[in-house]
């Protein structure tokens, strides 16, 4: 099983090629805002330095969200375009369960920063994880309590939060592994895979109708 | 060369195949969601295309008759729109242009409206420089078209655009979205001599254009004409219409006049304005100059255009890499 895995739901940006459950070769960098002009260049790269044509490949994982809604659709139509020409399946990967995957279990919650003070959230279980929440920074040290938590926040937003954090963070290795560790399946059809925005875009009326 | 062209600049996800310069198939999937906002919201368009692109590519590839493996070269949209619409097309193309292994050319949205009038087979191409009038709900602009990427900007409008004049006088008169077809048809039946709007910059020795005093003459007009006085909504929209196209005639003709090119073409939304047309046709015939404006489908949006203008870019030995942007303000103007 030959694998491509891509990372850009928040500032990292990264390809990875896996070969038969071992990682050959990655390409990553924190990389905010560039996503688009770096991961085509990381692809290419890694996959030389494997040895691989996009051809030989079997199947491209991706990070499906919750994240930066425009690191998501980068990643994903990326992800469609090299599938389309090279054939290949399409495995997408939940983000928040890429970063809890193989972390220590008495970690109950994994978290990531969205914006604002606002955090994607979720509660670990046996399976994997519950329903994501989008949570604010007091509500996730409430529901984290003294267990501590899994999180991934850039520096100057861990005050934040004053639960026990255990930094993670993503990369496109761990998309890799954890899709060969889950044997998550490929989607049927690709054209209508869309990322986890989290949430359905709401406009919101700026016209109030209080009778 | 087999070209497939992506655009998803705004709210048309669109693919398009040319071989050699000639259109074999196109799609253009028109987002309807935004009706229920008034408007389009960047997020909900950005997402639809994401839904779309490889429906709108896979559609085009069996239209054409064309294997995946056919493809010499991918164009696409990388600017001006917006940003996450963009990135959607893009991103997609970076992707099957590097399975594919073919070249991945950028192209500027509005530089595929430059050359949306050569889509017509029936249509001999230029040789040499040429002007085009490029007018539609964002832009009046004339350019000097010297080349493939090399366009110098010698008009603009200092305010609306010629849609928008359209947009807002349908408005006034109660006639609906667009602006275009709603104030021609209205226009139909109408005398464009029963008022007398005024034709702003006409006469002037530049390119430059202005239509808001227009729009306010007619809203003026609307607001004081004694009820006995008005004339029908009908000479009303014939009269607004006429002095919108007498203005981009004669803007045009300035143009002419100042850049001594004497090969014209005409592009955008407002290019599939009948009353422009019978102008056009008329003024060449007249002159000796000739005219060309894009089949009425090749007026808005499409891939067609993006296809034909990265075409041309790629026959220039012109290619973008991985590294390619995205430029929600790009702009053509001041290019080499």
């Amino acid at each position: 099983m030959k694998l491509l895995a891509l990372e850009t739901a928040y500032d990292i940006c990264g390809a990875a090629v896996l070969v038969d459950g071992a990682v050959v070769a990655v390409r990553e960098e924190r990389a905010p805002r560039r996503q688009n002009e770096l991961l085509g260049l990381q692809v290419a790269a890694a996959l030389q330095e494997a040895g691989l044509d996009v051809r030989d490949l079997d199947a491209v994982a991706v990070s499906s969200g919750p994240g930066s809604y425009m690191g998501l659709r980068i990643g994903m139509s990326y992800a469609k375009g090299l599938a389309l020409g090279g054939d290949l399946a399409v495995i997408p990967a939940p983000t928040l369960a890429v970063l809890a995957h193989g972390q220590p279990a008495e970690l109950q919650w994994v978290a990531a920063w969205s914006h604002r003070d606002l955090f994607y959230a979720a509660r670990r279980n046996a399976g994997g994880l519950e329903p994501v929440q989008s949570v604010s920074g007091a509500e996730l040290d409430a529901l984290a309590g003294r267990d501590g938590l899994l999180a991934y926040l850039p520096e100057d937003r861990k005050a934040l939060l004053s639960v026990p954090l255990s930094d993670t963070c993503p990369s496109a290795e761990k998309v890799g592994i954890f899709v060969l560790a889950k044997g998550l399946a490929p989607v049927a059809d690709m054209a209508a895979l869309v990322p986890d925005y989290f949430q359905n875009f709401q406009v919101r009326s700026s016209h109030h109708d209080d009778s | 060369m087999t070209v497939l062209g992506i655009e998803t600049s705004c709210d048309d996800t669109a693919a398009a195949v040319l071989v050699d310069g000639h259109l074999q198939a196109h799609t253009v999937i028109t987002q309807l969601d935004h009706d229920a906002y008034g408007g389009i919201v960047p997020e909900v368009a950005a997402r639809l295309h994401e839904r779309k692109i490889v429906t709108a590519v896979r559609q085009t590839l069996d239209r054409a008759g064309c294997e995946l493996s056919g493809i010499s070269a991918l164009a696409v949209t990388y600017g001006p729109g917006l940003a996450g619409a963009l990135a959607v097309g893009v991103a997609f193309a970076k992707g099957l242009s590097q399975a594919l292994s073919v070249p991945l050319v950028g192209v500027d949205h509005m530089e595929g409206h430059l050359w949306a009038s050569f889509l017509d087979p029936l249509q001999a191409p230029f040789s040499g420089p040429f002007l085009c009038l490029l007018v539609s709900g964002g832009h009046t602009h004339i350019w000097r078209v010297n080349a493939a990427g090399d366009y110098d900007l010698l008009g603009r409008s200092r305010d609306d655009a010629a849609g928008e004049a359209f947009d807002k006088g349908a408005r006034l008169l109660d006639l609906g979205y667009p602006g275009g077809p709603a104030l021609q048809a209205a226009a139909a039946d109408g005398n464009d001599q029963k008022v007398r709007f005024p034709r702003p910059m006409a006469g002037t020795e530049h390119c430059d254009f202005s239509f808001s005093g227009l729009k306010t003459a007619l809203l003026y007009y609307l607001r004081d004409a004694a009820p006995d006085a008005r004339a029908t909504d009908a000479d009303i929209a014939a009269s607004y219409q006429a002095a919108i196209v007498d203005c981009l005639m004669d803007r045009l003709q300035s143009a002419v006049r100042l850049s001594g090119l004497r090969q014209v073409c005409v592009a955008g939304g407002v290019s599939a304005n009948l009353l422009l047309r019978q102008r056009l046709d008329s003024w060449s015939g007249r002159e000796q100059i000739p005219v060309r404006y894009p089949p009425q489908e090749f007026c808005t949006d499409n891939a067609a255009m993006i296809a034909l203008a990265g075409y041309h870019r790629l026959q220039a030995g012109q290619s973008a890499g991985m590294e390619l942007p995205i430029v929600p303000n790009l702009s053509l103007a001041g290019r080499g």
